[in-house]
């Protein structure tokens, strides 16, 4: 303009630049206000948290735990190590490729590719994977519960939580989902603390300190029923339960961490990673690491979270490496945060609480207190 | 007060992204689309006309879908 009022040559150069330029700061800005405005803004951070709620319960929290027990250079390895070069590349590359085939499950894509044998023989590999990882939960839980009155009572009473939950979404507040989840999480801190007085009293040391088979009776009953019964019921209110405890350890846990600062004076490997008598598992390094510490570094079950509802909800493929690879990362993360809280726990916490102890094990009790002390984990001034 | 602005909208933010993860906006999101398919096109995918569910009713349908194809979750 200046150029032009001076009467001066106009160099054709700076259209482009000024074209450039324009471009630039409209993409940058105004299509952000457009996008803001009219199209829907982009929350994949949601999906993000949704993708996550559904890979990620209890596995990345007990699978450290029970390896702590190797010591502690072989669960960070393959924890690290291992999601960053399998796990996530497998979720990554699964979430993907079911995105572009318009979110067709693991199996459906199986079935495109290997026809229907291949995909059959997939599909039945696939019920197997699932039974064996409903079975090695059950065994987590049952362990856990065993012989433990406190256990008993709370993971009991989330039963009539959820129930009461379910109830009071179906008929008296529907939708109101974080009121009712709030609600659900304070009766459930209340139901852990009752615990705590229950294993205190004659009557819970009668009635709830139920041995192993009992217990195993119990879940596969409790399975039964929870499955025939509708899903508001029981099995939705569980869900929004454990998706708000889920975020809440997390969130504790990294909080912990930073405050306590917990040193660690466990070897790196312990005896129990050649020797397989450990007072947790039973088992030497291969395969008990791997098959301990699977949510967080490697999981095959993954693959079929990724082909379910997540490659469905993506906007656009370029979320994937978010969504996919992110997600797992963020449940590597707290595996890495739960085995750093499995190896500040004093020994005497850790080992002989009935939590996630196996019978066997504990005649190995005797040969473990036999360590000397450094080789045990200790908390730090101990 | 800046502070304080600053702080509603963070908390704000967080219950936003709560209720997101945990679904509660499902329904929103329901009335959004429905506005947008069931008037502009007049039919939803099946060329039949869909009236608009109350809360009460999206939430029975919601869970009944549930129970029709349970999702699954991991580890």
């Amino acid at each position: 303009m200046l150029a032009v009022v001076r009467g001066e040559t106009v160099n054709a150069i700076w259209f482009v630049f000024a074209a450039i330029c324009t471009y630039l700061i409209g993409y940058r800005f105004y299509s952000k206000f457009i996008e803001k405005h009219i199209v829907r803004p982009d929350d994949r951070h949601v999906l993000f948290g949704h993708h996550f709620a559904a890979i990620a319960g209890s596995g990345p929290l007990v699978g450290p735990v029970l390896a702590a027990q190797l010591g502690y250079l072989p669960g960070t390895i393959w924890t690290i190590v291992g999601v960053v070069l399998a796990g996530a590349v497998q979720d990554y590359l699964v979430l993907h490729f079911s995105m572009r085939r318009g979110g067709r499950s693991l199996g459906q894509m199986a079935r495109d590719e290997l026809g229907v044998i291949g995909g059959t023989a997939a599909l039945i590999a696939t019920l197997v994977i699932m039974v064996i990882i409903v079975a090695i939960l059950a065994l987590v839980v049952t362990n856990a519960l065993a012989e433990s009155p406190w256990g008993v009572f709370s993971v009991g009473m989330t039963i009539p939580i959820a129930l009461f939950m379910g109830c009071y979404l179906r008929f008296f507040r529907p939708g109101k989902i974080t009121e009712i989840s709030i609600i659900g999480f304070v009766l459930l801190i209340a139901a852990i603390v009752g615990g705590g007085m229950v294993n205190g009293t004659e009557w819970g040391q009668t009635y709830l300190l139920l041995d192993k088979v009992t217990i195993a009776w119990g879940i596969i009953i409790y399975g039964f029923i929870a499955a025939i019964l509708p899903v508001w019921l029981l099995l939705a209110p569980r869900d929004y339960l454990s998706t708000f405890m889920k975020i809440g350890t997390i969130g504790m846990l990294a909080v912990a961490i930073v405050i306590i600062r917990p040193e660690i004076s466990v070897p790196a490997v312990s005896g129990f990673a050649t020797t397989g008598t450990g007072p947790v598992v039973a088992g030497t390094l291969f395969p008990f690491l791997f098959v301990t510490i699977a949510c967080g570094a490697l999981s095959g079950f993954h693959a079929l979270i990724a082909s379910g509802t997540t490659p469905k909800l993506i906007q656009k493929e370029r979320q994937t490496r978010f969504i996919g690879y992110g997600g797992i990362l963020m449940e590597s993360l707290v595996a890495i945060m739960a085995l750093v809280a499995a190896l500040s726990i004093d020994h005497g916490i850790y080992a002989p609480a009935g939590f996630i102890m196996t019978a066997p094990e504990k005649v190995l009790q005797a040969e473990w207190d036999a360590l000397p002390v450094e080789k045990k984990i200790k908390v730090k001034g101990r | 007060m800046t502070v304080l602005a600053g702080v509603r909208k963070g908390a704000r933010g967080v219950i936003w992204y709560l209720k997101g993860v945990l679904g509660e906006d499902a329904y929103e999101k329901y009335v959004a689309h429905h506005a947008a398919c069931c008037e502009t096109d007049a039919a939803d995918f099946d060329g039949a006309q869909h009236p608009l569910m109350t809360a009460r009713e999206f939430w029975r349908d919601q869970t009944d879908r549930q129970d029709q194809n349970p999702q699954g979750r991991c580890c």
